[in-house]
């Protein structure tokens, strides 16, 4: 069991990560992010850049596109971007401003011509 | 107490790091380190740049300098190319280190202007320091005294080559001694230690591209449902 990682409030990196385990940023990052397992933006995190992860939490504030088996946006989190998800979650007082791509598979009698 | 910030094994930051809080590096970072609290860079930690911190304990790998407010520590399981600054700085014997020993504060003018974004003094060159102790009146740091005759006089293998590495012989080479021999006790308790070529160059397990990166299992996503929008 691996611990998890944790980004303090008062630290601000400038740069990618990459790799594989839990990572929660309670403080500002700023670049793109690509982990094999849970991405988790705190309470009071800031985030700019791309995420890509196994899954990814919001309850801070997420500015940049997410590509993800889950996301979740918790009561207070802000996510600015498009997602692309199997699963996503959006709370009551949590927001998403964008685009959200799931796999739909809308019945039959539904398919073709316009809505 | 502020929880300290952890950047664990696996995890590789490739950037600058700023701000206020401890810092502990598990994993990999390659780029500048500047934080206000203590850095410490654990056994599996490796760290490519300058680093500088109210405190810079190294326990793994650091190739960069380190710059300490108040201390660095470099601990016996260590591994640093750099050099290291600051008012008290601790070589713990067993520690693999190549670089100056600057025992004086960061803040000192000898040493020129210290450029914190930098990691770099500017102006004055900083002075070598060759032998700092031994002109030192031995009731000023005592234990400092101990620490630093234990690192500076480890016990080899008499046929071990000289200072320059350069010269040493390859990895390969059978006729190697090997650090584990009997008559180095201190540098050879670490299994890790034995395959390395009897050299005082500090080896770094530098990331390399080889290094596996993890991929994601991603179904594609909504690609047949856009065909079928687009109808």
């Amino acid at each position: 069991m691996k611990a998890r990682g944790y980004i303090g409030p008062g630290i601000h990196l400038r740069g990618t990560i990459d790799g594989s385990g839990e990572l929660v940023v309670d403080g500002t990052l700023v670049g793109p992010v690509e982990l094999a397992g849970v991405f988790t933006v705190g309470g009071r995190g800031a985030v700019t850049g791309d995420v890509q992860a196994k899954a990814v939490e919001v309850e801070g504030k997420l500015e940049g596109s997410v590509r993800a088996e889950d996301v979740a946006i918790r009561s207070g989190g802000a996510l600015y971007g498009d997602v692309q998800a199997l699963r996503v979650g959006l709370d009551d007082g949590g927001a998403l401003h964008g685009t959200v791509d799931m796999d739909v598979e809308l019945p039959e009698a539904l398919l073709g011509g316009d809505a | 107490m502020k929880r300290p910030s952890m950047l664990p094994e696996g995890v590789r930051f490739v950037g600058e790091v700023d701000g206020e809080g401890d810092f502990v590096v598990f994993g990999t970072i390659e780029g500048p380190v500047n934080i206000d609290g203590a850095v410490v860079i654990e056994e599996s930690g490796m760290v490519k740049g300058h680093v500088r911190g109210r405190s810079v304990t190294v326990r793994g790998a650091l190739k960069g300098h380190a710059f300490g407010e108040d201390a660095v520590v470099v601990d016996a399981s260590a591994r640093v190319v750099g050099d290291l600054t600051a008012p008290r700085v601790r070589v713990v014997p067993g520690a693999r280190f190549r670089g100056k020993l600057l025992v004086r504060s960061v803040a000192d003018p000898s040493l020129g202007v210290y450029d914190p974004t930098m990691h770099t003094f500017t102006g004055v060159p900083a002075p070598v320091v060759t032998t700092p102790f031994d002109s030192r009146s031995s009731a000023d740091e005592p234990q400092f005294r101990t620490t630093l005759s234990g690192f500076r006089a480890p016990s080899r293998p008499p046929s071990r080559p000289p200072l320059t590495s350069k010269s040493s012989p390859p990895l390969s080479s059978k006729s190697a001694p090997p650090l584990s021999s009997k008559s180095a006790p201190p540098l050879a308790r670490k299994p890790a230690l034995v395959d390395e070529p009897p050299t005082e160059e500090v080896m770094l397990d530098e990331p390399t591209d080889e290094q596996p990166r993890f991929s994601l299992k991603m179904p594609t996503l909504g690609r047949s449902d856009a065909r079928r929008r687009g109808q």
